[in-house]
């Protein structure tokens, strides 16, 4: 058997080699604590206790598997989904086999997705995961790639957050340096807002957004 | 926790001895919060369980509701008699981002957690869409935050009290919070919590030896939904199940090959409550039920809940809060307790902490247990407790009579 060949690669900057042996579940920090403890709001009672600081983290390395594919064509800038030759269906994010029953997991063919589509609901961001919170405020949106049976995730970019509405036409984009990641596509309004929301609303989401704006600002010194 | 919540079980049920448990079904969420792998054999080894058979279950957000299903199939199928059912979760050990970043590891992490996506983003976009199809605002979210946050005021298992030191809010607190993700603000959202909780299930002959007045679980219901929202529009899954549901479509938006649950609903719930319904012999929630404990991980997915459990028509969710029906003296109150969003939400242990509370509610101990009798709801015969994981990927119903 010829053993596994490494066909192309990137090798994670030297930063992340040490990822997994820094933090390595050794006590790191404590806290003794008095503080309220018990079941019960109304029964609580001063109690003694210990916190200890553990780090632990981990690189990952981790397969696309069978749809692979999809994130070898994103770096070369390509968005690409998968059919079903049986009923049709068309995947993207794609799917390596049917989701019908009667198609009894066929197995489905890559296919190229045109680079436009319909914005089918948002969000506007104002909290999120540790590792996203300095994109904040941002909007995430699922989009319905033409032709497609399942809708995408991603970010809306090039439009004010309180312009954004449901069923709206939008393009698909790429970042200039692809990382093989879903992040290297982006969602941009194919024309002016619809403005069916009142300018009432919109200025209350405006206002929301506000204290997200500064509290970035202030955090990550943007 | 767990061995504080077993305690007073047994302080409330002389005839009920560790040793007459035969079986224990254990439910926690996430092994990256304890950081501990096979978590469940230390509560069962601490209460003294050992060597009794005990598992873990674990389904996301609705683990506590599969493990209670799971314990009452240990029972009826006659493998056990007297089971245990735990649950717990401890969410304080990391940062509030770092906790969803956590509970966002339960979606898909290749496509949508990976462009910035966690659960209340998730959860708001579904929102955001619904409001789009029916037509409710930011403040009948709000109203529903306000009724379950003040609620929990009145419970002293709660955990929102001791966060806002006891005041009540109103929608205009509810408004002008933090905004999280696009419609919800922070006063919208579930709490990050610790807890724990355990309920006994048993079988008739054994029930009655236990307690003179047990609460029968008379119908059990789970149903699963696709792991990514972005799936549900055109998933072939339900086609043609809920025809009267997928009818409720209003012109003005785009119609997807299959209209329900799209990502406006949850499909798993109706499975679920359809199933629980017809093992119960329920024909009208509304009129048959007399409370409820919903999973309120966001105000805005108990409003989507009444509609698919059958309290309502699709898209009239708006309705049955503008009408005070789901308070503590309408027709079918809801969260009583306090809910997700003031009671609180140990995940492993949230629907069994709301088991615990229907079970004081339906048999009137809600004065004796909560020391205010503001939120005992008089008379209530039925109850049905709700479980809900993902973005409505997995859910549990099941109806408890007295």
């Amino acid at each position: 058997m010829e053993p596994d060949k490494v066909i192309k690669e990137k090798k994670p900057d030297s930063k992340w080699s040490d990822w997994g042996r820094l933090g390595k579940w050794n006590v790191v920090g404590y806290k003794i604590i008095e503080g309220n403890k018990g079941p019960r709001s109304d029964k609580l009672q001063r109690a003694r206790y210990m916190l200890v600081n553990r780090p632990w983290d981990v690189m990952y390395e981790h397969s696309y598997g069978l749809v692979s594919r999809f994130f070898e064509a994103l770096m070369e800038k390509k968005l690409v989904g998968t059919k079903c030759p049986k009923c049709g269906d068309v995947f993207c994010p794609p799917r390596a086999h049917c989701w019908r029953n009667k198609c009894k997991l066929a197995e489905t063919e890559w296919i190229e997705m045109p680079m436009h589509g319909i914005l089918h609901c948002f969000t506007v961001l104002g909290f999120a995961g540790e590792a996203f919170l300095s994109d904040l405020p941002f909007i995430l949106a699922y989009v319905r790639v033409e032709g497609a049976n399942t809708l995408i995730a991603g970010r809306l970019v090039g439009m004010n957050p309180e312009d954004v509405e449901c069923d709206m036409k939008v393009n698909i984009k790429f970042v200039e340096h692809p990382s093989g990641n879903p992040m290297d596509i982006y969602f941009v309004p194919e024309g002016p807002p619809l403005n069916r929301r009142s300018a009432e609303e919109k200025a209350r989401m405006r206002t929301q957004l506000e204290p997200i704006r500064a509290w970035v600002k202030e955090r990550f010194k943007k | 926790m767990v061995a504080e919540a077993m305690k007073e079980a047994l302080e409330d049920t002389p005839n009920l001895s560790i040793k007459d448990i035969d079986n224990h079904v254990c439910s926690y969420f996430s092994d990256h919060f304890e950081q501990q792998l096979a978590f469940s054999w230390i509560p069962n080894d601490y209460l003294g369980l050992a060597p009794k058979p005990v598992f873990r279950v674990e389904n996301g957000g609705a683990g506590p509701g599969t493990a209670i299903r799971t314990a009452w199939a240990l029972v009826a199928s006659g493998l056990s008699d007297i089971c245990l059912v735990s649950g717990f979760e401890k969410q304080g050990e990391v940062s509030s981002a770092k906790a969803n970043e956590f509970i966002a590891l339960a979606s898909d992490t290749d496509f949508d957690f990976s462009v910035g996506g966690y659960y209340t983003g998730y959860y708001a976009a579904m929102e955001a869409r619904h409001m789009y199809l029916y037509g409710e605002t930011e403040e009948d979210l709000a109203m529903i935050a306000v009724k379950n946050r003040n609620y929990s005021l009145d419970n002293p298992y709660a955990q929102w009290p001791l966060e806002c030191g006891g005041k009540r809010i109103t929608i205009d607190d509810v408004l002008s919070s933090r905004l999280i993700a696009w419609p919800l603000k922070v006063l919208d959202c579930c709490l990050l919590s610790e807890g724990a909780s355990v309920i006994v299930l048993a079988s008739q002959k054994y029930a009655k030896k236990i307690t003179d007045t047990p609460i029968w679980i008379t119908g059990v219901g789970l149903g699963s939904d696709m792991m990514r929202p972005g799936d549900r529009p055109d998933n072939p899954g339900f086609h043609g199940m809920f025809p009267a549901d997928a009818r409720t479509y209003p012109k003005h938006a785009m119609k997807p090959r299959e209209p329900y649950p799209e990502m406006t609903n949850f499909g798993a719930c109706k499975v679920a409550a359809r199933t629980a319904y017809k093992m119960a012999g329920i024909k009208n929630p509304f009129k048959q039920v007399d409370i409820v404990e919903i999973h309120d991980a966001y105000d805005s997915s108990e409003l989507q809940s009444y509609e698919d459990l059958d309290f309502c028509r699709r898209g009239q969710g708006k309705t049955l809060i503008r009408e005070g029906q789901t308070y503590v003296d309408g027709d079918i109150p809801v969260n009583v307790s306090g809910g997700l969003e003031g009671f609180g939400h140990p995940v492993g242990s949230t629907a069994i902490g709301q088991t615990v509370e229907l079970f004081w509610q339906m048999r009137q101990e809600i004065g004796k247990k909560h020391k205010s009798d503001a939120t005992q709801v008089k008379g209530a015969e039925v109850g049905l407790n709700h479980s809900h994981a993902g973005t409505g990927t997995a859910i549990s119903v099941m109806i408890m009579e007295r």
